[in-house]
């Protein structure tokens, strides 16, 4: 079979991989400009999978610098920000009163949730989208494909090709700079607006920081064309700009276009959960689970609500239901193990726990699935066997203020029964 | 993320060829469809390379599921069914291959004897072309009611149309460069197609035949009935009809799922978490009836189906190999399954199934059953090797003490050598570099068993440093050897003058040891003889028990020649430090010798190293009871107390200044990035807006930040400078208070209080670390009164550098010093009344933490 046909297949059948090593055997010989083309794009989709660019919500760290960022809202108003670390201060005080080891374990939870859900897949890429295109970018520079490089942008197939270098640039070189001038002229030689340039141009200014000129251009873009990936995009620009009031906005009017949509309900629930309403949250967590009953986030959300409601045998369904659909971690053991020490199903509380600690991978992991296990050995009244997982816990990081403070707590207990 | 597993029912597996090569699976070679000699069952159609298998599959034994497997005489691109042929009511079947197309009818022919009946391929038309071929499609187009037409995607995006075989027209595209998908829309008799520009655009039959026509003329251009432009490629469409007015057209992208009315209407829209590979969409029920269903199933890349309606997620669940297309197929005894043929070309025949494979991810040894009086007992045990091991600290500690019998290290340092192998410019620091001073260890070990590995650690004190300061050495083999070189760096004082060598010995139970050896310099490393004359010298007067020894005895590194050549003496030697040009003079007169130097800092290092050489000197000798003292008057003290605190300030001055430049370079920076990032934004935007004033201001910015980088690399030194002359003050009151009975350990707590070794190159953190521990030792060691406290207690608002912080600071160490002063030599005058003073010089080395 002629190679350029078994490249096409291999493309089409999404096995890139292969293809990009086909493409380059085949491009030592002669010079192709549609096998170049589908190496280039065959590159930039792995690209793009490996720094998450099909994501189009992702939550940077807020940014506080002034010199960096150019945004103009800087002090919110009351009631128009996430009120995330007063609240959990709140609940600190609550559970720190009540009883010492329970605080932290309680907040451990929260934690295994948001990795076991959302982060997990999304550490890969937390850096800047730049830096990690960059890093994707690199092993390839050497087989980048030239010809198309140089490609004028009177050429006839520029048009046509201006996506795909596009989106090479930006994800392969990590080149943003590069990127937008090649968007722009783009848009000099198509004199249609095409909504797709604005994205583009979108998704730069927001890597460079400048979130004035990506919220008009995506509000360009919408008006162009209502497409999900710019309400998407909206949706994390007004979140990492602390607007969540106008994040909620978006995600309604996103919501009267595309009815019952998941990912802008999802937007919707975590702006919520961030915000503290949790049971608005969760309202909306439902609707997600009903539309995609597979939503891991979701399923985990609600699991959560209903443990801190002290509803532990609800959650412990909901989070046997997440092990059989998912891949087993160390975090949905752990929360398995938590929710069977609420309903007081001994036998199993112990298994659980070991596989947390088999499948943990990370030290902060691990020292709090020790934790836990000291608050189990708490609740029997044994108080030698508490204390010994909460010195592993800090061996394994010495830094886990929950586990310090309660052997601490213990400490102050046992000294007060030997002086009695 | 699924609870179900797709059942498998049939599968070509174990007719499969194990090592096919990469890429000849094509997507478009999978077709289910019914034939007239098959009216019972779906058979299914699948290409590969050259071969074309035909499938249908049933539980039957002995009754074979392949019908045909033929060797066609070219690649097959993709295989097709329709009505091809006028006059004929059977399904034909079309093979694309790069330059031709070929109709077959498939047939079936009862056999003569009980063999069994025969399934035949007739070719019924070939026609060639000259364009190399991707994809086909075919249907009525235009309306044609008898037959089907074929339309052939070229690789270069053009549209060729063909009837049987004829050929009609011929449309070229100048936007695609990667060939699209391509469909015909039946109700409405038009085309989609899949550009590169990511649009998806739809003619119609009747544009598209004005179009080639235009297109000899070469004037309009011709727009597209309507376009959707999704913003990413578009990897497949599929069109079916949905009522009896129109169809329903949908595409899959990258990440998404469209789906419109043939009249452009969007009806929704998908977007997935994973990566989609191939779609089936199909219908439930009968498209004229109003209770249709379109369902659509989407195979991702990690081997999972999706079967949504609409937006709505209906069933997931795994599938057993990665499918590259997906169909469903009508069986005699299996309705409604579904076929996929993977990136191997397996065919696979499934159905969903609804029994739940529930424990299909929990770990086996969730299911162990754990005795608790046996987890008891281990835990007990293991309670009681760990008190065992907490108990036995004194036995660890004597293990590890037989390891160290079985080395012996030496340390010793050698001559100075003039280093010609390197060259230097002709600056200032020419002459530094010049020397160096090998420092040799000497490890024997013999047990070599006993040991892991020895690390060895040279320490130097600006500005002495050494060539190689960490040496690892992996296994210890009788005799190790190891040489490091001793040179200056730079031109300040002279803060010690030995060199400590650490070694760091891991055993064979991975136990840690560290041992520690320090040597002293050679003199004559840091120091030349001269005859430099002092005006209004300082002098410091040593007092020894025994007659003056000859200077030239002593100094033992410098020949005699050398060191009586410049008008010195035997009983009168003047020394000049390489580093810093000053000179210190000494004397000796009968068993007292003198110093003179013109200040403080000059004199420690030679008074350091004299009193080691003096007694060293008597030692070999044979001298047993060699003593000496340090003749120390309050002005004399007061004045050392004076130079030290001094240095403190200057260090501390220099610091704050190098602080300010600091903040300076960062206001700076951060300035630049913004012009930088406002000059960006001017050059995108349309049209370009003016660029003079931001380049002129990040041009100066630029200017004020390397002026500012410069200084602050001059202040470094400064910085570094007065370090060293603050360790060089603080070793020598150090050394002066060890010479005096204050208790060993009092010393050593002041010694660690001021922390000099802490003082290194970049860490001049040094008031901030002294603060700390000053206070703690005024107050609890000196017994400090409560008033005191409070009137010398540092700020807590204010930096430790800030102006009325420094000042308590210096109080405090005044007051230390004095008292320290005050305890030694007030005592020994009191002392020498009652006779005999009991100054014994400690020989030991005190570490520094």
């Amino acid at each position: 079979m002629e190679v350029e046909y078994r490249i096409l297949n291999l493309f089409k059948s999404k096995q890139y991989d292969e293809c990009i090593k086909l493409c380059s055997v085949a491009l030592q010989n002669r010079s192709d400009q549609m096998i170049e083309f589908l190496q280039m794009r065959a590159m930039t989709i792995q690209t793009k999978i490996a720094g998450n660019g099909y994501e189009e919500v992702e939550y940077y760290p807020q940014q506080d610098d002034d010199y960096v960022s150019t945004a103009v809202a800087k002090t919110p108003r009351a009631g128009t920000s996430f009120l995330r670390e007063s609240k959990t201060a709140q609940q600190f005080k609550k559970t720190a009163s009540a009883a010492t080891a329970t605080a932290k374990s309680r907040g451990y939870t929260k934690t295994g949730r948001a990795r076991s859900a959302r982060s997990a897949l999304h550490t890969a890429s937390r850096a800047s989208r730049a830096a990690t295109a960059l890093a994707g970018g690199a092993p390839f520079s050497a087989a980048t494909p030239l010809s198309l490089r140089f490609m004028s942008k009177d050429d006839k197939l520029f048009s046509p090709a201006s996506k795909t270098l596009f989106e090479y640039v930006y994800y392969c070189e990590g080149d943003v700079r590069k990127a937008m001038d090649i968007a722009f002229q783009a848009q000099k030689v198509n004199d249609t607006t095409d909504w797709w340039w604005n994205f583009s141009l979108a998704r730069c200014y927001y890597v460079l920081g400048m979130y004035r000129n990506t919220e008009d251009c995506l509000r360009n873009a919408l008006k162009q064309n209502k497409h999900i990936a710019i309400y998407l995009r909206l949706v994390a620009m007004y979140v990492s700009l602390n607007q969540p009031l106008s994040a909620l906005d978006i995600c309604k009017q996103g919501l009267s276009v595309f009815h019952e949509y998941t990912p802008l309900t999802l937007e919707q629930a975590r702006v919520h959960d961030q915000m503290g309403n949790t049971t608005l949250a969760l309202k909306e967590y439902r609707r997600v689970a009903l539309e995609d009953p597979s939503n891991t986030e979701a399923i985990a959300n609600i699991a959560m609500f209903n443990f801190y409601n002290d509803q532990p045998e609800i959650a412990l369904r909901y989070y046997r239901r997440l092990l059989a659909t998912n891949i087993p971690g160390s975090e949905i053991y752990n929360n398995l193990g938590l929710c069977c020490l609420y309903c007081n199903q001994w036998d199993l509380i112990l298994p659980c726990f070991r596989q947390a600690l088999y499948f943990s991978t990370n030290t902060e992991n691990k020292s709090d699935i020790w934790f836990n296990l000291a608050h189990v050995a708490l609740s029997t009244g044994d108080m030698a066997l508490a204390r010994r997982c909460l010195q592993v816990s800090l061996a394994i990081n010495s830094e886990h203020s929950g586990s310090r403070r309660a052997l601490y707590a213990l400490d102050v207990k046992t000294s007060r029964v030997r002086k009695v | 993320m699924s609870l179900f597993k797709i059942k498998q029912w049939w599968s070509n597996n174990n007719l499969q060829e194990i090592n096919a090569s990469v890429g000849i699976q094509n997507s478009s070679c999978l077709k289910v469809d019914k034939f007239n000699s098959h009216t019972d069952s779906d058979c299914i159609l699948v290409g590969e390379e050259y071969f074309l298998r035909i499938f249908k599959p049933s539980l039957d034994e002995g009754v074979s599921n392949t019908l045909l497997e033929t060797q066609l005489s070219d690649v097959i691109l993709q295989i097709d069914t329709g009505k091809f042929i006028t006059g004929s009511d059977d399904r034909h079947i079309i093979v694309l291959h790069p330059l031709n197309y070929t109709i077959y009818h498939f047939d079936k022919k009862e056999g003569h004897t009980n063999a069994g009946e025969q399934n035949i391929l007739k070719p019924m038309i070939k026609h060639t072309f000259t364009r190399k071929a991707f994809s086909l499609t075919c249907g009525p187009f235009g309306n044609v009611k008898t037959r089907d037409l074929i339309c052939v995607q070229g690789l270069d995006g053009s549209l060729s149309f063909f009837d049987q075989d004829s050929f009609l027209f011929m449309c070229i595209f100048e936007d695609v460069i990667i060939p699209g998908p391509v469909c015909y829309i039946p109700s409405c008799d038009s085309f989609i197609i899949g550009k590169s520009t990511w649009i998806l655009e739809i003619y119609s039959y009747q544009q598209l035949r004005e179009f080639s026509e235009m297109s000899l003329r070469q004037n309009k251009k011709n727009m597209p009935q309507w376009v959707y432009n999704a913003g990413e490629e578009v990897t497949s469409l599929q069109v079916i009809q949905t009522s009896s007015n129109f169809s329903t057209i949908v595409a899959l992208g990258e990440r998404h799922l469209y789906c419109f009315q043939d009249n452009g209407l969007m009806k929704y829209m998908i977007k997935f978490d994973f990566m989609p590979i191939c779609f089936s969409a199909y219908l439930i029920g009968w498209f004229y009836e109003p209770g249709a269903r379109l369902l659509v199933m989407v195979a991702s890349e990690d081997s999972k189906l999706y079967i949504y309606e609409g937006t709505m997620l209906l069933w997931c669940c795994d599938l057993l190999d990665t499918a590259i297309s997906i169909s469903r197929c009508f069986l005699k005894s299996l309705p409604g399954g579904l076929v996929s043929l993977s990136d191997k070309g397996i065919v696979t025949v499934g159905y969903l199934g609804t029994e739940p494979d529930l424990n299909a991810n929990v770990a086996p040894a969730m299911n162990d059953a754990v005795d608790p009086e046996q987890v008891q007992a281990e835990l007990e045990t293991v309670e009681e090797d760990l008190q065992a091991i907490l108990e036995s600290k004194g036995d660890a500690d004597n293990s590890s003490l037989g390891v160290l019998q079985t080395i012996t290290i030496k340390a010793d340092v050698g001559k100075p050598v003039q280093n010609l192998f390197q060259q230097y410019s002709d600056d200032n620091d020419a002459a530094l570099h010049l020397l160096m001073c090998p420092v040799v260890v000497m490890i024997s070990c013999e047990d070599p068993q006993l040991v892991q590995n020895i690390q060895i650690t040279f320490v130097c004190t600006p500005p002495i440093t050494c060539s190689e300061s960490t040496i690892c050495l992996d296994n210890v083999n009788g005799t190790e050897i190891i040489e490091s070189q001793v040179f200056l760096t730079n031109d300040t004082e002279i803060s010690d003058t030995t060199a400590e060598i650490i070694f760091t010995i891991t055993d064979h139970i991975g136990k840690i040891l560290v041992v520690s050896r320090s040597v002293e310099l050679p003199i004559s490393l840091y120091c030349l003889p001269n005859d430099t004359e002092m005006e209004n010298p300082l002098k410091l007067n040593i007092l020894t028990n025994q007659p003056c020894a000859e200077f030239s005895k002593i100094f033992t590194d410098f020949s005699e020649d050398e060191l009586n050549s410049l008008g010195n003496s035997d009983s009168r030697v003047v020394f000049m430090y390489r580093t810093t040009k000053k000179s210190v003079m000494l004397r000796a007169t009968d068993s007292l010798y003198t110093l003179e130097a013109e200040d403080f800092p000059e004199m420690a290092a030679i008074l350091i190293h004299l009193t080691y050489k003096l007694t060293d000197h008597f030692v070999r000798m044979g001298v047993k009871d060699f003593t000496f003292s340090l003749k120390m008057t309050k002005e004399l003290f007061k004045q050392i107390t004076f130079k030290f605190l001094k240095s403190v300030e200057t260090h501390a001055k220099d610091r704050m200044k190098l602080k300010s430049l600091e903040e300076e370079l960062n206001v700076l920076q951060k300035q630049f990035t913004v012009v930088q990032k406002r000059l960006l934004v001017q050059y995108g935007s349309l049209p370009p807006g003016d660029c003079d004033p931001l380049e002129f201001l990040m041009r100066d910015t630029h200017r004020r930040l390397i002026k500012s980088a410069h200084e602050i690399i001059e202040n470094k030194d400064n910085v570094c400078r007065a370090g060293c002359s603050l360790t060089t003050m603080g070793n020598l009151i150090i050394y002066i208070f060890k010479q005096t009975p204050i208790e060993k350990f009092k010393i050593k707590l002041i010694e660690e209080m001021l922390c000099l070794s802490s003082l290194h190159e970049n860490h001049q953190e040094w008031e901030e670390a002294v603060t700390q521990s000053l206070s703690y030792i005024l107050n609890k060691v000196f017994n400090n009164t409560e008033k005191d406290k409070e009137k010398l207690a540092p700020v807590t608002e204010q930096g430790i550098l800030s102006h009325i912080n420094l000042k308590r600071f210096l109080k405090q160490l005044r007051i230390v010093l004095e008292k320290l002063y005050a305890e030694a030599y007030e005592d020994i005058e009191s002392d020498d009344k009652g006779g005999e003073n009991k100054i014994v010089r400690i020989e030991e080395f005190v570490e520094v933490l």
